[in-house]
């Protein structure tokens, strides 16, 4: 029987920064975790749970005695750190463990918004205008950018960082919002244009396979900006909860739309190099073209996340999804 | 550099690491990126005479091992790292998972240098000049892309240390293009990168420091043999340097033409994020502007050989200073 590590983090109790609810978001690696390792189990592999915390020896150990086919890799931080992600990829490379999930580069890549974006322009692909907001020295220059401004922590996920505050109608605001939020999260911010139009998120498997778009159908009260903020993605029941659903599969999409989401998605996915799956959003500007907001090559994949529940309305229930992104692992196994 | 002694384990990867996984029908210098010993020897030597302990770590699975058992106090990365285009980030990542501080770029800086097609692609969003180009994974793409205007200069896109550069790696046309890129296809697993072939003068640029920092020297590389409008820096040459080529420091080149390489280089350590030190090789169009070829951020270190180490000792620079300089600006880190 196949034998197949699950990696999730397992960080409860470590977070060192961001405001005391940014805690929501790491309860999610364990059971992430379980329902990968669920799937795998019926669909005939054995798997076995494996947390990762705060301590790499313990993980050798328990990786090396497991000694397992594969590594399917949903960790998403180490200590909390979620700048760590790619690390932990470098680990099983350097213990030639073959994973499951995407390689150090593109995990590290996506990590880094400002990395990213510079990549998809350098590419030729659409991205919002954006300056980097230095946490050394407070200031961006933000000549030749348009109000309305979006402000965003440089290296985090998951939609830390983001309330409705994010949205600033001016310079002064915004300048001084990308202060606030770069001494919270301690790091660099993005003060980006913020796109006006409706917003998309694209999954994409396995070698390539493009799954339809799904939307966020923005219903928020009058004054709130439309975006999917901390909130909307961890507080159940919230203004922004509720006000964000998300349409699977997208509706009304024009075909040449379609086409444009379609092709954009797989060339961001191409530019950095990804693999197994990712999701790509993407929003349109104020002329209705769509552009590259972020590349997540390692979304949340549990059941009722947006990618497993796109690929389930596209004709792959969640067993045959997790199965076969461990089959990608098991072929690059195979072809060492 | 005076200081207080601290240990300092040296992270390499020896090409004898390596023969007996290397494929032993493939190219000859499948290697070529992989320390030799002497390189080891040469910087253990080096952090002694600057006063601290050398420890040799090894690369991969050993040095995890080595570090795990006994910490040092900082890393001196030299490592490849093995076996997939994220390698060179395998040694800082375990060091950022342990807490160690180590010398040069950090892991997303060295993966992402190591592929040429993205790192010119980053540094033309940061305005950074550098050749047009296409990439291509078969020659099927080939066929159907809209190539750069010849003579075209054909590379492997993920690989440093000149593997795979020859002196068929410039094409005048479309046919010892196709040669070219079938065989680099052919040999090596990954992408081929098409640029245009620039014919001026080719240097090879030292920076160092973080924060501020500095154009430390810099290098022109020119044949001993034939013009510049159609040198290569190919493996083979720079195996053969001694005989092949001339090493001009300062280069031969008018002041405001110095400056604008200087210019380039700069801006492009600080928009790769490169930290302690990098080697930046620019080469100049028939304009006269400078263009960006590629990024080091983990240059070949070799006493002898090793470009950078050729580089110092034409400025004057010794060895051990140049290895104390790289340890002193990493040490702010500690």
């Amino acid at each position: 029987m196949k034998r197949v590590a699950v990696l999730y983090n397992d960080d409860g109790d470590l977070l060192t920064k961001g405001a005391s609810d940014d805690r929501l978001a790491w309860d999610g690696g364990p059971a992430v975790g379980r329902e990968v390792a669920g799937a795998l189990e019926r669909r005939g592999f054995r798997a076995y749970e494996v947390p990762c915390g705060s301590e790499i020896k313990s993980l050798v150990d328990r990786l090396e005695r497991l000694n397992p086919d594969i590594v399917f890799n949903v960790c998403e931080s180490f200590e909390g750190e979620s700048r760590l992600e790619a690390e932990v990829a470098s680990l099983l490379e350097v213990l030639r463990i073959p994973f499951a999930g995407n390689d150090p580069l593109a995990l590290g890549i996506a990590h880094d918004k400002a990395r990213c974006k510079e990549l998809l322009k350098g590419c030729g692909l659409p991205v919002a205008e954006w300056r980097v907001f230095s946490a050394g020295t407070l200031t961006a220059d933000l000549a030749g950018l348009a109000p309305p401004f979006i402000v965003k922590p440089r290296c985090e996920d998951g939609s830390h960082g983001l309330t409705a505050r994010s949205v600033c109608n001016s310079t002064d605001e915004a300048l001084a919002m990308a202060a606030e939020t770069s001494a919270i999260w301690r790091q660099d911010c993005l003060i980006e244009e913020f796109l006006p139009g409706r917003e998309f998120n694209v999954g994409v498997l396995f070698k390539n396979l493009v799954l339809p778009p799904s939307e966020i159908a923005y219903e928020l009260p009058a004054g709130l900006p439309n975006l999917v903020t901390f909130e909307a993605k961890w507080v159940r029941g919230s203004v922004y909860d509720r006000g964000t659903p998300v349409r699977i599969p997208a509706e009304n999409v024009a075909e040449r739309l379609a086409e444009q989401l379609r092709s954009l998605a797989l060339a961001a996915w191409r530019a950095l190099g990804c693999r197994d799956y990712a999701r790509i959003d993407l929003r349109l500007d104020a002329a209705g073209d769509p552009r590259i907001l972020e590349v997540n090559p390692n979304p949340d994949i549990s059941p009722d996340a947006g990618l497993a529940r796109a690929a389930e309305k596209a004709g792959i229930p969640y067993d045959e999804l997790i199965a076969g992104i461990a089959d990608c692992a098991f072929a690059r196994a195979g072809g060492r | 550099m005076g200081g207080t002694a601290i240990r300092i384990g040296i992270a390499y990867d020896l090409k004898t690491d390596y023969q007996g996984i290397a494929p032993s029908t493939g190219p000859d210098d499948l290697l070529e990126e992989y320390d030799s010993p002497e390189t080891v020897e040469a910087i253990a030597d080096a952090l002694g005479e600057c006063g601290h302990i050398p420890v040799r770590l090894g690369g991969g699975r050993a040095f995890l091992e080595r570090m795990l058992a006994e910490p040092v106090d900082l890393v001196f990365n030299t490592a490849e790292g093995w076996g997939t285009r994220s390698r060179e980030a395998q040694v800082p990542a375990l060091c950022e998972l342990l807490h160690i501080p180590y010398t040069h770029s950090g892991s997303l800086t060295l993966a992402i240098s190591l592929d040429k097609a993205m790192t010119k692609r980053i540094a033309s969003a940061n305005g950074i000049r550098t050749p047009e180009f296409v990439c291509v994974e078969d020659l099927e793409e080939l066929d159907a892309v809209a190539l750069p205007t010849f003579p075209l200069m054909v590379k492997l896109a993920g690989e440093g240390s000149s593997m795979g550069i020859g002196s068929r790696s410039r094409c005048a046309n479309i046919r010892e293009l196709q040669e070219a890129a079938a065989e680099l296809l052919r040999q090596y697993s990954g992408a081929v990168i098409i640029e245009r072939f620039l014919p001026g003068v080719e240097v090879t640029v030292l920076v160092m420091g973080n924060g501020a920092a500095r154009v430390v020297g810099m290098m022109e590389i020119a044949p001993r043999l034939g013009s510049i409008r159609e040198f290569v820096y190919s493996l083979e040459v720079k195996r053969n340097y001694r005989s092949r080529v001339e090493y001009h420091a300062p280069p031969r080149l008018s002041g405001p033409a110095i400056a604008a390489i200087a210019e380039t280089a700069l801006e492009t350590y600080c928009a790769m994020a490169c930290r302690d030190i990098a080697r930046v090789d620019i080469r100049i169009d028939a304009d006269g502007t400078a263009s960006l070829i590629e990024v080091n951020p983990l240059p070949g270190l070799h006493p002898e050989d090793g470009d950078v180490p050729i580089m110092c000792r034409h400025l004057g620079i010794p060895y051990a200073r140049l290895i104390g300089e790289i340890v002193a600006h990493a040490e702010a880190r500690l």
